[in-house]
């Protein structure tokens, strides 16, 4: 059956291709801001936008527990910048499916809009997702899930906003070299921002064919 | 004073080696155009050791009569090495003590640009020493997940300033940083 939406993958990345510096503590990718670009959005304003274009969100268990854990009071929290109240309220509203195989009902609260899938069927269960009619299947964070879906031909397009920070050490984003190609769709840059955005469609690595080609 | 800039073949996740493998087939005229443009720009190549003598054993091989050999062959090369006794192709110079005291001299002199290309290592301790003053990275778009890479694990946290970047019809995106001299906490 034909596709009809797209799994979308949206991730920042160091400089030097880190997913998250030492320690796990994924802030080293964004702590410059305080002082290179002190009110850069343009990570949190994308965000925003995928998710706007987006009505499913894909996470793996560590990126659904940490977002869980952060997202669902900031839309009310009057301290909290208007871009982040904005994030929460469409977190929030977003349906979210977990691959994991040990997060019990009990343990989505508040965010009840979750579905669980299994780690054994999930191939299954993604590639019946994108075949549904819908809006895009967006991956935030999630890292060790999408590489996974990467390598196994079920991402359409890789999103990128690389900071302009080396991290120097942490976890790559990468994990191994997949077995598809890129070919780059979009760069955007944003004004007071040290961001760059690269946005490729991937593409399996047998039909790649001549990267000067149209493939 | 003169602009030290390191010019970078990297891939999407940041490695650098064996560019010959992996970069070239993404090459086109709009990217030749560019590189003439900062040929044109640069008097001077400053290299660190493993990548001049990569360089050396290529280049003067190859036949004249293109820009961009008669520009290598010609242009003024300088080699950052403790260990190399003498820098044979032509126009070359070593580099032995005192390099941070050296380079700083160097980009006094009058003279149009500095450039590097590869010489990771060499980039880094410019970097460090807050020597270099662009690095402009070629980010192509590929995978390699092994390799040398531009910045080594368990290297410093820098942050830099985007300056300004360039997107080619190959895939292949420029982006040109300044230090910004603000290390990581």
């Amino acid at each position: 059956m034909e596709e009809t939406r797209k799994l979308i993958v949206c991730n920042a990345m160091s400089l030097d291709g880190y997913y998250e510096g030492p320690g796990k503590n994924v802030m080293d990718l964004f702590d410059y801001r305080r002082v290179a670009y002190p009110t850069d959005e343009s990570f949190d304003a994308y965000n925003a936008e995928r998710l706007r274009a987006a009505d499913t969100l894909l996470l793996g268990r560590t990126s659904y527990d940490g977002f869980k854990s952060f997202w669902p009071s900031v839309a009310d929290d009057p301290d909290a910048r208007p871009i982040e109240r904005k994030i929460s309220r469409l977190n929030n509203a977003i349906e979210k499916v977990v691959v994991s195989n040990g997060l019990t009902r009990e343990e989505t609260e508040p965010w009840r809009n979750t579905r669980i899938i299994g780690r054994a069927d999930a191939h299954e269960r993604i590639a019946e997702l994108k075949r549904q009619a819908g809006k895009d299947i967006l991956v935030f964070g999630s890292r060790t899930l999408w590489g996974n879906l990467l390598a196994n031909d079920l991402v359409d397009e890789l999103h990128l906003m690389v900071g302009p920070v080396v991290v120097g050490a942490g976890t790559p984003v990468f994990d191994g070299r997949p077995p598809t190609s890129l070919r780059l769709l979009e760069t955007r840059t944003w004004d007071g921002s040290g961001n760059v955005l690269v946005r490729y469609e991937v593409r399996r690595q047998e039909t790649a064919g001549n990267p000067k080609g149209e493939g | 004073m003169r602009k030290l800039a390191a010019v970078e073949l990297v891939s999407l996740d940041g490695a650098m080696e064996s560019p010959e493998e992996w970069a070239f087939s993404y090459s086109n005229d709009e990217m030749e155009a560019a590189n003439a443009k900062g040929m044109a720009a640069s008097d001077a190549m400053l290299l660190g050791r493993v990548t001049y003598e990569q360089m050396a054993a290529f280049w003067p091989g190859q036949p004249g009569g293109t820009p961009m050999v008669d520009y290598i062959n010609s242009v003024q090369k300088l080699v950052v090495s403790t260990t190399l006794e003498e820098a044979a192709w032509n126009n070359s110079a070593l580099i032995k003590d005192d390099v941070p005291k050296q380079i700083a001299e160097l980009k006094r002199q009058p003279g149009k640009d500095i450039t590097i290309i590869g010489s990771a290592v060499l980039v880094r301790s410019l970097l460090k020493a807050g020597l270099l003053d662009e690095l402009r990275l070629m980010v192509h778009p590929v995978v390699l997940s092994g390799g040398k890479r531009l910045f080594e694990d368990g290297g410093e946290q820098e942050s830099l300033k985007l300056v300004s970047s360039e997107t080619f019809a190959t895939g292949v995106v420029s982006l040109a940083y300044r230090p910004s001299g603000e290390k990581g906490s």
